[in-house]
């Protein structure tokens, strides 16, 4: 059969050419397939971590965060009612928030004149100034101009993965207890979509407030039913004086060994202050074991133990669960 | 023949000449230490070794707000060249410190005031000058003429002072507001607020890579520094509602990358609480030994923070504690 093609293909020449033409074509635009198509509206997969992803994490609760010292001092000053003061209302999260938090999100694409993704923007809810992924191989802006929350991200497919890195960003939050950020933390994030699940893995360096990267990883569904996703639109947002304490040059922060809330994690689960405050040994599973001989977990759990939507205590099955749910 | 080398001769003089006009006009982006950041339409900032300086242009003249660092006036102003054509038309000092006054006496003379004569100027103060005129608040003049002072030419001192409040004038269609800030920085600190542009040039009350250099010998102190940040901070303008569009005003700091409001407040936050740290040290009966060692930075330190250098973390917290017993009638030293 192979045969009797190629022989009539060699009868015609012109057949021929427009053959290997065509292969050639097809070759050409190969990486094209390769591109996976992201655009869409993706609830946040929130039984992970449910309880940083949607209350937000715990006053002094950096379990897992490779710290170094001037990152756990930082986090440890920070006050809640720092939100509240005019200048930091309606500021915006960095780009490392789509990692680490509980929020949906819808990703667009825009076109080069030729068709090809110039840009993937990811936009959140309100507290999030949308993410673009710069596809078309542009420089960094300058970095001594003015930076945006989100830095500024460039991108490229790795097979059917794609690989940003995001830099030039300002100072903030890593995360919404107030472990600081600095303007020269970079992210590099693996942005994966299997059918219905996106995954998105980030690798968080920060050489300021961080003694080891950072990795964290998130999960979102894709919803043919853009209103399910729900909070995933851009609202206008204003400054307004919303608590008389907090006047103006007020700056609420605990000073240092006054942070109230420095022992909740040891009292209530008897979890190692080191770990607590974000030892990057912690990080690791050998740690689990460094401390399981002398790890005692508490016989009543009172407080935010049972789970996403269970009232099972179902870190540990012995252990009574009487927090009614969070 | 002789057309074709007629031809080839103008071609080679011409790319001649297009490569000489591009590499001096690459010059000042591509010199060593030298970075300019377009701000606004019209208004640049010029890093020149480390230090800021504000370039604000257009058909009347350029407004050169600080001059840098002493040494560095031929970068600087191979920057403003590059930048615009038309002359320096006034120079602004925000303080008297050496890195804001560097350049005063090359800038000031490279440019030109306004005169009489000239088109679309009706006189005034400026009849006759011919270099760019200085103006700073009177403290500035002061600490210039005095012991302190000794060194500069007298090209480089202030030649128009105002004292107290505000001084403005308008520019290139921009009302250009001076204020000054009592006790920050130095005691002859001002901010410069370019209104149409929305830009605030800050002087050494901000500096975005280190801790604020507060010139206690000159009459700056800690808490006239918080002051001048919370003043600064209402001066700015959030880029609110729609925060995602950018916007919003920009201030131009004393060293480092632009700055917006939020940073403003993060800025303000850092240097209240190293202040508060200290004072209840202070308030302990500590040291300046003990207020070190008791780390009041901790958690800035290596965003601010340096070990060494014309103002490192040891000399930050000497500024703020002497500042603070100084107000306090504490005792030093103890």
């Amino acid at each position: 059969m192979y045969a009797a093609i190629m022989r009539t293909l060699l009868r015609h020449k012109t057949a021929l050419a427009s053959v290997i033409y065509l292969a050639l074509v097809i070759c050409a635009a190969a990486p094209a397939y390769a591109q996976i198509d992201l655009e869409g509206t993706y609830n946040s997969e929130d039984a992970v971590d449910y309880r940083s992803m949607l209350l937000g994490p715990r006053a002094v609760d950096f379990l897992g965060i490779p710290l170094n010292a001037q990152g756990r001092a930082g986090a440890l000053a920070y006050s809640q009612d720092t939100i509240s003061v005019p200048g930091h209302q309606c500021e915006s999260w960095g780009p490392q928030y789509l990692v680490e938090a509980g929020f949906n999100i819808r990703v667009i694409p825009s076109f080069t004149d030729d068709g090809t993704v110039k840009s993937w923007t990811i936009s959140a809810w309100n507290d999030y100034q949308p993410l673009v992924i710069w596809m078309d191989g542009r420089k960094n802006p300058d970095p001594n101009g003015t930076r945006r929350a989100t830095g500024f991200t460039v991108g490229h497919w790795q097979g059917d993965t794609l690989q940003t890195l995001t830099t030039d960003m300002k100072d903030g939050v890593l995360t919404r207890n107030g472990v600081p950020s600095s303007d020269r933390e970079s992210m590099l994030t693996w942005i994966t979509r299997h059918d219905e699940l996106l995954t998105v893995t980030g690798i968080i360096t920060d050489p300021v407030y961080l003694a080891e990267p950072w990795v964290q990883s998130r999960e979102f569904i894709y919803t043919k039913n853009p209103p399910d996703a729900g909070l995933h639109y851009q609202y206008p947002c204003m400054q307004v004086q919303e608590v008389p304490e907090l006047g103006r040059g007020v700056v609420p922060f605990y000073m240092p060994g006054k942070n109230p809330s420095k022992d909740d994690m040891l009292k209530r689960f008897h979890i190692p202050e080191a770990a607590v405050l974000g030892d990057p040994r912690a990080m690791y599973p050998q740690y689990r074991d460094k401390i399981k001989a002398q790890y005692t977990p508490p016989g009543i759990c009172t407080y935010d133990c049972c789970g996403w939507g269970d009232f099972r205590a179902t870190a540990n099955p012995k252990m009574e669960c009487k927090d009614k749910g969070f | 023949m002789r057309l074709r080398q007629r031809t080839l001769l103008t071609a080679l003089l011409l790319a001649a000449l297009y490569g000489a006009g591009a590499l001096g006009a690459d010059m000042p982006a591509s010199a060593p230490g030298v970075d300019v950041v377009p701000v606004r339409p019209g208004l640049d900032m010029v890093m020149v070794q480390g230090q800021n300086v504000a370039v604000q242009f257009g058909p009347d003249g350029a407004v050169v707000v600080d001059t840098g660092a002493p040494g560095d006036s031929a970068a600087l102003l191979a920057a403003i060249r590059h930048i615009t054509s038309e002359p320096i038309r006034f120079i602004i000092d925000t303080s008297a410190s050496p890195d804001r006054v560097g350049g005063n006496a090359e800038l000031s003379v490279a440019g030109h005031g306004f005169s009489q004569g000239e088109a679309g100027f009706g006189g005034g103060h400026f009849l006759g000058v011919s270099n760019a005129p200085i103006i700073a608040q009177t403290n500035v003049l002061l600490a210039m003429t005095g012991a302190a002072g000794e060194g500069y030419s007298s090209k480089a001192i202030p030649t128009l002072t105002y004292g107290a409040g505000d001084k403005g004038f308008t520019l290139n269609g921009d009302s250009i507001e001076i204020m000054h800030i009592p006790r920050a920085h130095t005691n002859g600190d001002s901010v410069v607020m370019f209104r149409r542009a929305d830009v605030l040039v800050s002087g050494d009350i901000v500096d975005m890579q280190h801790f604020p250099q507060i010139d206690v010998a000159h009459g700056g102190s800690i808490n006239g520094e918080i002051a001048a940040l919370n003043q600064l901070l209402d001066l700015t303008v959030p880029a609110l509602p729609l925060y995602w569009h950018g916007g919003g005003t920009v201030v131009i700091p004393a060293r480092g990358r632009l700055a917006q409001q939020e940073e403003m407040a993060q800025y303000r936050d850092m240097v209240t609480m190293v202040r508060d740290r200290v004072q209840g040290l202070i308030n302990q009966h500590r040291t300046l030994a003990q207020v070190r060692a008791a780390d009041p930075t901790a958690g800035f330190d290596s965003r601010y923070g340096a070990q060494s250098g014309p103002w490192s973390t040891d000399r930050f917290i000497a500024a703020v504690y002497r500042g603070l017993t100084a107000a306090h009638g504490h005792r030093r030293g103890k």
